[in-house]
């Protein structure tokens, strides 16, 4: 047996990676992670390249079972993830950093206290075939993924096996395999700790990326219709706060507020839009466009958020409450490239770090 | 004609805009600078995503400045005398208009106080132009339908509409090329498949191809797959 077993799904969990980008003129949705930053932070702790697919979890519910020995990671919003021993006893999941379980461990997550989604990534990555030049699944179109679709009770989703294989990182690999072959506490490797017989993780961690507190603040730059709300909701639009409500996904975020009216009625052809885009439809409320949402939309355009924050519409949960702040898109691609510089700043550290795993305490 | 105007769409596309004048059909135009921009690929363009009244890029802002991208993009649109008028691919596409899989045929037809027969062949007189491809992976937008049978979309949009209904919705027609809601009246069904995920390209249809209606009969609907299999 190998892989990760779904003991139980939870409210959609699916496999994502950063999307595929090239295929939005044939209608394809770009898709991906939602929260790309938690997801490239997840892969790299487990030493993967950034774009290799990790498993998107949403809020709570999902149970696993390892059926391998594998090294893992989470990050993204905390949903109290715990370990599940076969004793039946419990002990509490480490985040935002590297943990190698033994095969029989069980995974399960209480429920989000902040933000929605969190992301589990796998050394080596998940062994699923590349659809489109992407692994994100796109359920709509039955794309990617795992077979096309969320996980569900039952599944097991392939992994790539430890021991000297292809595809995963040399420093994790002997890590792993150091603390396997380790008869007592001080045959470990340097900065692990052991949480049980069949659980180890890094002392080291990397901070997780804050959603932010309420009312989350969102840069946008103004779309092209804009100009053609009235003056009352147009202040109304940059002034006041907006509700997410649940009829939300990952197609969209549906927001609740006072509603916005546009000077005259308008009939627009359909068009390109983008992940950001804040449509209107005629009932007034705005909608966030998501990664899975069609590449083209029929709505007025009243602003786009900013690519810096795009992570963080993939953390609103319903009730939570937004606000837009207008930039220039000077100022939305320097963000853009100082949150680069910060994710690649980080990935270097974590590189750093596994690198001063070796050798061993023991000479 | 007018000249389109590139404006931002977010931080990290531009998009041409043709304005909202039904006195203009742009469409021509927009398929003729896709076309050209398709023929430099340039790193830090993905999609390409022509509309009727736009032609959107998708770009990377950590290649690609506002400035650069701009002057780039408006040299291709500033003299449309270069612009060849755009050659697509002519398909045929066999319907099945029997009202068991034309659902709101018959509506159609009382809408417009005119017969079944009639609404049908008026539906494959035409020679369509996939004017773009959206809603759904390989979802065509179809322009060149006739005014007299153009019908309202429905009031209410049914939950599921099946993969391949031949649909009209406003005076645009179109084939829903996955099972999803959608609330264009139904006038026949087509058994051939417009998305597959492992064909390359994964969609029938482009933007800028022609498309031409050939009726079917129920029985050679239902014989299509065991004989067209291997297509």
């Amino acid at each position: 047996m190998s892989g990760l077993q779904v003991l139980r799904s939870g409210m959609g969990a699916s496999i994502q990676d950063f999307g595929r980008t090239d295929f939005m003129h044939l209608g394809i949705a770009r898709s991906g992670a939602l929260d790309p930053i938690s997801h490239e932070m997840a892969n790299r702790l487990v030493g993967n390249p950034a774009e290799e697919a990790t498993i998107e979890l949403t809020q709570w519910g999902d149970l696993f079972e390892f059926q391998q020995d594998t090294v893992v990671a989470i990050t993204g919003a905390d949903l109290v993830p715990y370990l599940e021993f076969n004793q039946g006893d419990r002990a509490p999941m480490p985040q935002c950093r590297p943990v190698l379980v033994r095969s029989g461990v069980r995974l399960g997550f209480d429920g989000a206290k902040e933000g929605l989604r969190s992301y589990l990534a796998f050394a080596g990555g998940i062994a699923v075939p590349m659809v489109l030049g992407s692994r994100s699944t796109l359920h709509r179109a039955g794309l990617g993924g795992f077979h096309g679709r969320r996980l569900q009770t039952g599944d097991r989703i392939p992994l790539r096996s430890l021991g000297g294989r292809v595809g995963i990182s040399h420093e994790v690999d002997s890590w792993a395999s150091s603390c396997l072959s380790a008869r007592d506490p001080h045959w470990l490797p340097k900065k692990t700790s052991c949480i049980r017989d069949c659980v180890w993780s890094t002392r080291w961690y990397v901070p997780t990326w804050e959603v932010g507190p309420s009312p989350v603040l969102l840069r946008v730059l103004l779309g092209s219709h804009f100009e053609r709300l009235n003056r009352l909701s147009q202040t109304v639009f940059l002034e006041e706060s907006f509700q997410v409500t649940k009829e939300s996904d990952r197609m969209g975020v549906r927001l609740h507020g006072k509603g916005l009216d546009l000077e005259a009625e308008m009939e627009l052809a359909s068009h390109g839009i983008a992940n950001g885009t804040i449509q209107l439809p005629p009932n007034g409320q705005p909608i966030l466009i998501l990664a899975d949402g069609a590449p083209t939309g029929g709505y007025p355009r009243i602003g786009h958020v900013i690519g810096a924050d795009w992570h963080r519409l993939g953390q609103l949960r319903p009730g939570d409450s937004v606000r837009f702040l207008p930039v220039t898109l000077e100022e939305a691609h320097r963000q853009r490239r100082i949150q680069r510089e910060t994710c690649d700043a980080l990935a270097e550290a974590i590189q750093r770090e596994w690198k001063g795993m070796q050798p061993c305490n023991s000479e | 004609m007018d000249k389109p105007h590139l404006v931002p769409l977010g931080d990290s596309a531009a998009q041409f805009e043709w304005p909202e004048d039904p006195k203009i059909d742009p469409i021509g135009e927009v398929h003729s600078i896709a076309n050209r921009l398709r023929k430099v690929p340039r790193d830090g363009i993905s999609s390409i995503v022509p509309a009727y009244r736009s032609l959107t890029v998708h770009y990377d802002p950590m290649i690609w400045s506002w400035g650069d991208l701009s002057h780039w993009l408006e040299s291709f649109a500033m003299d449309s005398s270069q612009n060849p008028p755009c050659m697509g691919r002519m398909i045929d596409i066999p319907v099945c208009y029997d009202t068991e899989l034309g659902w709101d045929l018959v509506e159609v037809a009382n809408y417009h106080r005119v017969s079944v027969e009639e609404v049908i062949r008026m539906h494959c007189e035409p020679i369509y132009t996939v004017a773009m491809i959206g809603f759904a992976p390989g979802f065509p937008y179809l322009s060149g339908l006739a005014n007299a049978i153009a019908t309202p979309r429905k009031s209410s949009p049914r939950l599921q509409v099946p993969v391949g209904a031949v649909a009209i919705g406003g005076n645009q027609t179109g084939i829903y090329s996955i099972a999803s809601p959608g609330g264009w009246n139904i006038l026949g069904q087509t058994p051939v498949v417009l998305f597959q995920k492992d064909r390359d390209p994964p969609t029938l249809l482009q933007a800028g191809d022609k498309v031409r209606f050939r009726a079917i009969s129920l029985e050679d609907f239902r014989s299509w797959h065991g004989a067209g299999a291997t297509k």
